[in-house]
């Protein structure tokens, strides 16, 4: 392993759970989700991005909450991404099986039993949902070229640990790759308007959400 | 907000009323489930009822079914803290009226997201 990426592996912050900070998801499942849904109705296609995924909590939260709020959800064509800079925690991400810690943490145990299948000690991500996600590593200060553009964007606890540059830097990128019409989501205690007036927050729910202003 | 903890192991009944003292939460204790339907029955209502399984005397799923079926506080949430993780048992407790599930061991962290998802508002125990 290079030494930059074994330094990264190393000062990087794992802390995640299922359904983590219950404000915003209730607003994604009250209001953002609805209204994306409604707005690609004809195309039936979503496009998601968790973009500092950790372990993958993030990305099958939101999967789960598609599936069980998506009315015939089978006809749509939907892809959630997860990026992160570490290669270890995007394997486990990708692997999908977590310890009774981390299923005890913030998961509804309805969605447990519908959602994941128990072995022993370990819970695993059922194929179906899996199926919903990709992972891969990437270091999205240096680079996002190649990612699609996405309709909703959940770039939360990320930006309070980058310099002013950096956080300029990434969510210049995150309006490059946000439809017209998506949405970003930050964390709780994060703004976008310190370093960028690229997002204006979204006054439908709660302030942690943003629309893209137009470029002119 | 109060809350009534079931438990035969004195030691979890300690650790829990630590816990949530530490979140600011009262709570009574009861050995089994017997002792919990007495409680109930003579201490008011509580907002939460944390209960084992496997209890001598009644275990929780007698304590649940007698309870729900009495109708005796139905607005109060009751969550199984238990060991056990087999799936036929979750589906039981829940069918027999348990909102939530806690397997032990458990972190003070993910007692106090359990409650949060019963709708409990409760603080973070590392902050008090």
């Amino acid at each position: 392993m290079h030494l930059y990426r074994a330094v990264s592996e190393a000062m990087t912050v794992h802390e995640t759970n299922f359904f983590r900070d219950r404000t915003t998801f209730d607003a994604l499942r009250d209001h953002i989700l609805p209204k994306l849904i409604e707005r690609r109705r004809s195309s039936r296609r979503l496009r998601i991005w968790s973009a500092a995924c950790s372990t993958g909590q993030e990305a099958y939260s939101v999967a789960m909450l598609l599936r069980e709020h998506l009315p015939q959800r089978e006809d749509w064509d939907i892809r959630i991404m997860g990026t992160d800079i570490s290669q270890q925690t995007v394997e486990y991400a990708s692997e999908g099986t977590y310890s009774r810690p981390e299923v005890n943490c913030g998961l509804p145990v309805r969605m447990l039993l519908r959602y994941m299948t128990r072995s022993e000690e370990q819970w695993q991500i059922n194929p179906d949902l899996r199926a919903m996600c990709d992972f891969q590593r990437r270091n999205l200060c240096v680079s996002t070229a190649g990612l699609p553009l996405f309709d909703l964007i959940l770039l939360r606890n990320v930006l309070f640990y980058l310099d002013s540059e950096c956080r300029t830097s990434l969510l210049t990128a995150a309006h490059h790759h946000l439809a017209e019409d998506g949405f970003l989501v930050l964390g709780e205690i994060e703004q976008a308007e310190d370093v960028t007036d690229l997002f204006q927050p979204n006054d439908s729910a709660a302030s942690l959400f943003y629309r893209p202003r137009k470029i002119v | 907000m109060k809350v009534l903890v079931v438990d035969d192991s004195s030691f979890i009944r300690e650790y829990m009323r630590h816990l949530l003292g530490r979140m600011g939460v009262s709570c009574e204790e009861a050995a089994d489930g017997s002792d919990a339907l007495e409680i109930l029955k003579t201490h008011g209502d509580f907002d939460l009822m944390l209960l084992d399984l496997n209890m001598p005397v009644m275990n929780g799923l007698e304590c649940i079914k007698v309870m729900r079926r009495s109708k005796l506080y139905p607005e109060m949430k009751v969550m199984m803290v238990t060991t056990e993780a087999d799936h036929s048992l979750i589906l039981r407790a829940l069918d027999q009226g348990a909102d939530e599930f806690l397997m032990k061991p458990f972190t003070p962290e993910s007692l106090r997201q359990k409650m949060v998802l019963l709708g409990l508002s409760v603080c973070s125990p590392q902050l008090i």
